[in-house]
Parts: structure tokens; C-alpha cells; sequence
């Protein structure tokens, strides 16, 4: 019992942190159809603003949503100085270059700040166990899960109620019509970035919470896994992204429970080969979209 | 039926071939011509470019070697990319592997049993010389081609590029963890580099421009080209579109294991860091930049990669001098590394920004004019043959639906259709927008399943058979939104249907057949424009073209003469007329144009709101109160 809540609980905090990263991307591909592969620096950006802030002195309190922020003002430079120039074309040019744009970035944090890992002093909040009776869950790991699923209230809020987030659904569902009816493009396509942004701040947040440093190669490593975890779930509704976050989380946390220690070097390997042989049974992901397969 | 059309081609094609002058233009078709000059060229080019540099002492022994590597690696990815159009960012595993497991027969017994001490007795013996070793390095890489390629057959777009993507990370942790096999990140090294000799890498280079070559020109490799400009019409002439992308992927991780092997030996070490992001960006850099739709713009793109990847590395060097100094303002200069990502990353976006179909563009280069022009006669062109492809549809052959129903949910789109084609007949198909003639055409072509009732060709039932099958068993069909295969010449287009109805011909013969498809729908004057530059009319009559020499017994025609003037109604009028005369197959016209379609038919039928309303000869549907109504509504109206 004791050993199944603790996994439950691993597996809700590691599904929160992909299931943000998954939505984020498929924000952007609802509209412009490709997956952005310079997601995972937006959450490096995002730990080195709090890096710097904190070295400046500031809160981490205080610097933790400054850092959100700050990565989803990157987001919207990005699509601004990258994307928008090659809007119109096809989407497999916007995903090479977003592969050259996290090379270049990568490039740069090592250049520019450092190649080594800079550790991120962690707040007390953070570290250190909860008990409940025989049952030690760690405290970063359910602030994760809290944080996670409030954002995930949030946007779907956001998405639901307010005019701007409506628009944007219906931009994703339809960008051409959505345009006729007078929803302006640019402002879609920013706001998706933005949404992407602070989405990926708020991972990268959760994300050292729980490892205390950051470094150029940061955000790659859980990039992937949302890039995978995105084709999973299905690229057709942004419910897809969240199923595969949350299915990609409860593997890893399975393979964590299960595995000896040895073979965990292997552990993302597996995660990976499952996820993708998934990928033969059902090529279009969990949400396939609703269009009957060809014959 | 089959075999007496083959036979009144082959025949008579060989009396054509009598007038043939040249050589090239006796046995070959036009797209094995272009392949074996453009492998010649490129070969020539290669061996001259290396002359040039090496005389001039411009480059090392080593980098003149690391070029050709990265011809072999860039055809490797540039076919699979080129052809299918999907962008793979996994080719590189296959490379890391190809360099391992040659590296495991190569390095020298006694370093070995230090590096990998836990690998079986055979391979701790085994000090093979490169050549041999990298047998079992393609084998391999093609054994892991075959499994993940079960896998890349299945996606598209997106999902390919994301899941190739995630072969590139496994095999990277691979490389890591496999420290039995690998050293992990200490590497394995001790490779005798003297085993690349410019005899194997020169052959390697042959061997490799041969073989992408040859998948280009054959039936698979136009196939997938095909089906990578349009997977619907690929489907419609009988292509199944999964196969084309396993061989290629197949193929190109083979080409990808020699690459490996070769180039593990020539810089000495195989290290896992060597096989991931920065070795995947070098080669979507090389085939982008080059243009990967053609394997001519992939050794242009590894040429240049190769010396502008020397050309940063020595400026970096040259920079590093610099690191920790001051230079402006009291700022340091700070340690440069990746410069060559950097530039790279900036080359991707100046070459998608401005020439985003790469410098050689989407032809190979034996297909320029320049090129025809300096080989002149030599080059050979498409024999003028002029015979007429043809073929009888047996007088028993029938199409019939019957109780045909599709829904969605509990929304009916389409209710009861019952239709007969019989041989020889043009049957029309008509109704109101809504009338549910489009989902009778998606269901009997097979893109959409019925929900219930029966389709039957000839006497099988063919309900749920694919639409690649019903193509092959006698169903041909254009579309209302026009799909030719894009960025293949008109003639080309029409091939892959011939190469689907008569397997058994040779290149050459498939493509007269096909040229002369194109004589009786008046298009052998366009047969070497690409498909997206034809005029609308001539599209629409090559898809007829296309579907005509799949052989079918039924052509399944969805509003051919949409956006047609009144002459060219005319003509398509006449040509389906002569048509149906001349091989005595069916013809279902879903059509809009009710004069065209109540001259033209023998029997129509009427669908309205879903339901079959009416049917029978057009004086009787004319005559119809039933029709009258649906079309212009009730006569009388309480207002």
C-alpha cells in the first residue's frame, strides 16, 4: 500500500511535469503544425533567469515567476525573430529550424555562461519528507503535483472562459476559417508561444525544484520525452498531450519501482522503445483525430 | 484480357524500337538514363574536386577521406529523406552502430581485451582488415533497419520525424550503457586507420552512388516519390504505401553502416557523444542546404559540409588563442566552442529563408537542360513511339452496390444506393450539393468504410477492400480536387499506374506504354513537365490518363469537367465517348454538368438529401416530377 501511494505519487508528479511540457508544444502545433524542438531551452532559459535573479539577491519566490515569465517573453521573441520570417511554409522547414534554433541556443549558454552545471540554492519548502503514518512521500515532488494541476486548471479556464482563449481554440481547430471570422494571426500565434513559454517555465521550475542546479543541456533531456510523449497522445487535440504526459510519467515511475539499479542507466531507453512500439499499434496516437483512417 | 494487352505492346513496341539511334535510348527509360549520367557526373566530380584540392594541398589526406565519408552518409539520408519526404533524425544510429560493430573486428586483439574484455571469444580473436569488417557492420545496421522500419512505415510528418527523433536518443543511451559492447563514454579507439585506403573509399563512394541510385530509378523508389507528392492518389493506382518507405529506410540504414564503419576508422575513434545531436544537425545541414529531393544535392551538401565544418573548426582554434584576454571595454573574450553549430544553425535559416529547395534544387542533375545539351545526342531521349496502349475489358464485367449505407453517428450521409455499372456503359451520378454523391465515391473507392451493404466487382464482394486493392482489381478513379503526383513529370505520373496494372514490363516498355496513354489523351507534347506546372485541363486529363492504364474495368470519374469551358467539356466529352469504344470499360460520372452528363449517359442515376431518389435512362430522370422537384424545387408554392 504504503509502496503504491508513493509511486502514485511519483508517477502524478513526473506526468504533471511532461503533461505541461506536452501541452505547450502542442499549443504551438495546433496552429502553426509543427513541434518546436527549442521548447526544452525555453525551460533552460527559464532556470538560468533564476539562477541570476537569486545571485542578485532576490527571493526565490519572488524570482521563480519572474523566470516564468521571462521564458515566455522567449517564446514570443522566438516565433517573432525565427518563425515568423518563414511563415507559410511548410511545417517540416519550422521544425529544422527550431532544431537549429536549440543548437544555436545550446551553443550559446555554453559559450556565454558556462558548459558546467550551475548549482540553484533550493528553498526549505522543497526539500525534505512528509510523513503520513508508514507512507514518505517527498515534499518537492506534491508542491509539483499541486503546481501542476492548478496551472492545468488555469489554462483550461483560460481556454474555456475568457474570449482570447476561446479564439485560440478555435484558431487550433481551424486556423483559415478562424482568420475569415477576424481573429488576428499574429496575435494567436504570439499568445500560443506565450502559453508555450510560461508553460515550459512553470516544468523548468518543478523541474529543479527537485534537482537544485541547471545547465546548458537542461531542458533536452525531459524535451524529448514530451516530444514523445506528444506523438503518443495524438497531435490532433490538446487532450492527447496530457494523456501522454501523464502515460510517459507513469512509465518512467513504474520503471523506476521496478528496475534494479544496474540497469538503470536503461531506464529512458525502455521508456522510449515502449513508447515509440506503441506508436505501430496506433501510428496517429491515443486522441486519433476523427477522420476514419484510410484503408 | 490482361495478357493480350501486354502482348499488342510488346510487339508492337519493338517494331518502334528499330528506329531508336541511340544506345542509352535502346534499352533504358528516361529516369535510368538520368540516374546513370547523373551518377557518372557526380562520380567524375567527386574524383575531380579531390584531384584539385589535394594538388593544390588545400586539405589533408584525412579530410579528402572524411568527404567521401560524408557523400556516403549524405546519400544514405538523402534518399530516405528525399524520397519519402520524411525528414529522418535517426540515421545517425545507424551510422554509430555501423562504426562499433566494424570497430569490434578491426582493433587490434590485445587492445581489444583491454576495451571490451566481456565480448565473446571469436571477436576478442578477430582482427579482420576493415574491408571485411564492414560486412557484419551493414548487416547489422540492416537488421536494425528492418525492425525500426515496422515502425517508420506506419507514420507521417510529424510523427516520423518525432519517433526517428527518439531512435537517435535510444541509441545514444544505448552507447552509453552498453559498456560490454561500447566502452561507454570511454570510447573505443585503437582502429587501424591506415585500412582506409582511397581504394575502399572510392569504391565505397561507387558501390553507395550505384545503389541510391538504383533505388531511385526503380519501381519502389518512383513509387514512393509518388506517394511522398500525394499518398491518396498513390493509393488510388494500387500503391501500398508502407512498402515503398520500409525499403528505402532499409536501404539508406545500410549505406548508413558503410558510412559508419568507414568513418569510425578514419578519425580513429567511436564515441558515443560523436553519434548524436551535433553529427544529426552536420547531416540535415548537409541535405537542406544541398536540396535532399535529389541525390546530386546531397553531394553538393557533403562537399560543402565537409569544408565548411574544417573551415570553423580552424577559426575556432584560431579564436581560442584569444579566450581570457580583454577585448573591449575590459570584457574577456569568452572560451568559443561550437562555433560550427552556430554557423550551421545560421546556414539552415539563410538557405529556408531564401532557396528553401537547397542549392541543386528538386531535379537531379543529368535532368538540367545544360547537362542534356552537353551531352547531346549521347543523352538519348523519349523514343516517339506511337502505338496505342490498349486493353479489353471482358463484355461480362459488372459493379454493383447494393443497399450501400454510410453514416456518422446518427447523422445518415448516404442511404440505400443501389447502382449497377455493366461494361461498356457510361452511368452518371447525380444530385444537389449534399446529395451524398461524394461519400458514394469515397466508400466505393475505398476511403471510407460502409456502414452496411455491399459493394461487388465482378461477381466479388469488395466491401472492405483497401484502395489500393479495388485499384488493382479493376477500379480506376480521378478526383474532384485534383491529385497528380506533383513534382513527377507527366509522364512519370502515368508510369507508376502502368508499372501497378502490367508488373511484368520492363522500364523502357512501361514507358512507352505510358507515353502513348499520354498520345490518346493528347498530352505526349507535355510528357516531360513536372505535373504541378500542366494547365488545369491537362491535369485533369492526366489523372484520367493515370487511371486509364491501371486497366480498369470501371473509371470511377468525379466531376471531371469542373471548372472546364464549354470546348473542353466538349472534348472530354468526345475522348470518354471514344474511350468507352475502344476498351468497352464502364464509366461512373459524378458530374455537376447536366447537359454534359444527360448527352453522355446511358443510364443516371439521382441521389438527393442521402437518399437514391430516381434512376433510369436520362429521358426518363428528365421526365421525372421526383428530379424536377429536387433540383428547382416544387412547382407550386404556398407562399
Amino acid at each position: 500500500m504504503e509502496q503504491l501511494i508513493q509511486f502514485a505519487i511519483s508517477a502524478l508528479s513526473l506526468g504533471g511535469t511532461y503533461a505541461l511540457l506536452a501541452l505547450g508544444l502542442a499549443t504551438v502545433f495546433g496552429l502553426l503544425g509543427f513541434l518546436n524542438f527549442a521548447h526544452g531551452d525555453l525551460m533552460t532559459i527559464c532556470g538560468y533567469s533564476i539562477y541570476f535573479l537569486l545571485a542578485a539577491g532576490v527571493s526565490f519566490f519572488i524570482a521563480a515567476p519572474i523566470a516564468i515569465l521571462v521564458a515566455g517573453l522567449a517564446a514570443v521573441l522566438m516565433e517573432r525573430i525565427a518563425f515568423r520570417p518563414l511563415r507559410g511554409r511548410s511545417p517540416m522547414s519550422l521544425l529544422i529550424t527550431s532544431f537549429a534554433i536549440s543548437l544555436a541556443l545550446h551553443v550559446c549558454f555554453q559559450i556565454f555562461i558556462s558548459p558546467k552545471s550551475k548549482p540553484i540554492p533550493i528553498p526549505d519548502v522543497f526539500s525534505g519528507y512528509l510523513t503520513f503514518g508508514e507512507v514518505y512521500v517527498s515534499k518537492a515532488q506534491i508542491i509539483s503535483i499541486i503546481v501542476s494541476i492548478l496551472a492545468l486548471i488555469l489554462l483550461s479556464a483560460f481556454m474555456t472562459k475568457t474570449r482570447i482563449g476561446i479564439a485560440l481554440r478555435a484558431s487550433a481547430s481551424d486556423f483559415t476559417v478562424a482568420r475569415a471570422m477576424g481573429i488576428k494571426a499574429n496575435q494567436m500565434i504570439m499568445l500560443a508561444f506565450a502559453i508555450s513559454g510560461v508553460l515550459a517555465g512553470i516544468a523548468a521550475v518543478m523541474w529543479i525544484a527537485q534537482r537544485g542546479a541547471v545547465s546548458p543541456a537542461m531542458g533536452q533531456g525531459p524535451m524529448i520525452k514530451a516530444l514523445i510523449a506528444v506523438i503518443i497522445g495524438g497531435l490532433s487535440h490538446p487532450r492527447g498531450a496530457l494523456y501522454g504526459g501523464f502515460i510517459l510519467g507513469t512509465l518512467e515511475a513504474i520503471f523506476l519501482y521496478i528496475l534494479p539499479d544496474s540497469w538503470v542507466l536503461y531506464r529512458d531507453a525502455m521508456v522510449l522503445v515502449i513508447l515509440i512500439s506503441f506508436l505501430m499499434v496506433r501510428p496517429n496516437g491515443i486522441v486519433a483525430p476523427s477522420t476514419e483512417p484510410m484503408r | 484480357m490482361m495478357s493480350s494487352g501486354e502482348n499488342v505492346v510488346k510487339e508492337e513496341g519493338l517494331v518502334v524500337q528499330h528506329k531508336m539511334p541511340a544506345f542509352f535510348t535502346r534499352f533504358l527509360d528516361t529516369r535510368t538514363r538520368i540516374s546513370i549520367w547523373s551518377g557518372i557526373a557526380l562520380f567524375l566530380g567527386i574524383c575531380g574536386l579531390l584531384l584539385v584540392v589535394s594538388g593544390l594541398g588545400l586539405a589533408s589526406d584525412r579530410l579528402l577521406k572524411l568527404g567521401c565519408v560524408n557523400v556516403i552518409a549524405g546519400l544514405g539520408v538523402g534518399l530516405f529523406c528525399g524520397s519519402t519526404g520524411i525528414l529522418s533524425l535517426g540515421h545517425v544510429a545507424f551510422f554509430g552502430v555501423g562504426a562499433y560493430v566494424s570497430a569490434w573486428f578491426t582493433i587490434p586483439p590485445a587492445l581489444k581485451s583491454l576495451l571490451l574484455p566481456h565480448m565473446p571469444d571469436f571477436i576478442l580473436a578477430a582482427h579482420w582488415p576493415l574491408i571485411f569488417a564492414l560486412v557484419p557492420a551493414i548487416l547489422a545496421t540492416t537488421i536494425l533497419g528492418v525492425l525500426t522500419g515496422f515502425i517508420m512505415q506506419r507514420l507521417r510528418d510529424t510523427s516520423a520525424v518525432i519517433a526517428s527523433f527518439g531512435f537517435l536518443v535510444i541509441f545514444y543511451l544505448l552507447f552509453i550503457g552498453l559498456k560490454p559492447l561500447t566502452n561507454g563514454k570511454s570510447a573505443l579507439y585503437g582502429m587501424p586507420g591506415g585500412d582506409v585506403t582511397w581504394p575502399l573509399i572510392l569504391g565505397s563512394v561507387i558501390v553507395t552512388l550505384v545503389i541510391a541510385y538504383a533505388a531511385k530509378s526503380s519501381v519502389t523508389g518512383r513509387n514512393a516519390e509518388a506517394m511522398r507528392d500525394d499518398e491518396p492518389a498513390a493509393r488510388s493506382v494500387g500503391i501500398v504505401s508502407e512498402w515503398p518507405i520500409l525499403v528505402l529506410w532499409i536501404i539508406s540504414a545500410a549505406i548508413m553502416g558503410l558510412a559508419g564503419g568507414l568513418f569510425s576508422h578514419a578519425i580513429g575513434i567511436a564515441s558515443p557523444s560523436g553519434f548524436y545531436l551535433e553529427k544529426t544537425f552536420a547531416l540535415i545541414v548537409l541535405i537542406i542546404v544541398g536540396g535532399y529531393r535529389s541525390l546530386t544535392g546531397c553531394v553538393i551538401g557533403a562537399v560543402f559540409v565537409t569544408f565548411a565544418e574544417e573551415l570553423f573548426k580552424n577559426i575556432e582554434e584560431y579564436l581560442g588563442g584569444f579566450a581570457g584576454q580583454e577585448f573591449l571595454f575590459g570584457i574577456e573574450f569568452p572560451q568559443v566552442f561550437g562555433l560550427t553549430a552556430l554557423s550551421f544553425s545560421l546556414m539552415i535559416l539563410l538557405v529556408l529563408y531564401y532557396r528553401p529547395e537547397g542549392i541543386a534544387g528538386y531535379r537531379e542533375m543529368a535532368a538540367a537542360r545544360w547537362f542534356r545539351k552537353m551531352l547531346g545526342k549521347w543523352y538519348g531521349k523519349v523514343p516517339q513511339s506511337l502505338f496505342e496502349a490498349s486493353y479489353r475489358v471482358p463484355e461480362k464485367a459488372i459493379l454493383r452496390t447494393e443497399k450501400l449505407h454510410k453514416s456518422y453517428g446518427s447523422l445518415c450521409a448516404m442511404e440505400c444506393a443501389d447502382i449497377e455499372v455493366r461494361a461498356g456503359q457510361i452511368v452518371g451520378l447525380i444530385g444537389p450539393n449534399g446529395a451524398g454523391k461524394s461519400t458514394f465515391i469515397n466508400v466505393i473507392t475505398g476511403n471510407l468504410f460502409a456502414t452496411s451493404g455491399e459493394i461487388i466487382l465482378n461477381g466479388e464482394t469488395a466491401t472492405y477492400w483497401s484502395a489500393a486493392k479495388l485499384a488493382k482489381s479493376g477500379l480506376g478513379r480521378t478526383f474532384q480536387n485534383i491529385r497528380v503526383f506533383s513534382s513527377l513529370t507527366t509522364l512519370e505520373n502515368v508510369i507508376v499506374a502502368v508499372n501497378v496494372a502490367q508488373p511484368g514490363l520492363s522500364h523502357l516498355e512501361a514507358e512507352m506504354t505510358a507515353l502513348s496513354w499520354l498520345n490518346t489523351l493528347g498530352l505526349a507534347d507535355q510528357a516531360e513537365v513536372l505535373a504541378d506546372g500542366l494547365a488545369y485541363g491537362d491535369q485533369r486529363r492526366l489523372e484520367i490518363a493515370r487511371a486509364l492504364a491501371l486497366h480498369p474495368h470501371f473509371l470511377l470519374l468525379d466531376e471531371p469537367a469542373a471548372g472546364m469551358n464549354n470546348s473542353e467539356t466538349e472534348s472530354l466529352t468526345a475522348l470518354l465517348r471514344d474511350v468507352v469504344k475502344r476498351v468497352g470499360c464502364g464509366i461512373l460520372l459524378v458530374e455537376h454538368d447536366l447537359p454534359m452528363v444527360m448527352s453522355l449517359c446511358d443510364s443516371i442515376y439521382v441521389f438527393n438529401k442521402g437518399e437514391q431518389i430516381a434512376s433510369g435512362t436520362p429521358v426518363e430522370v428528365r421526365a421525372n416530377p421526383v428530379v424536377i422537384e429536387a433540383y428547382i424545387g416544387e412547382e407550386t408554392s404556398e407562399a
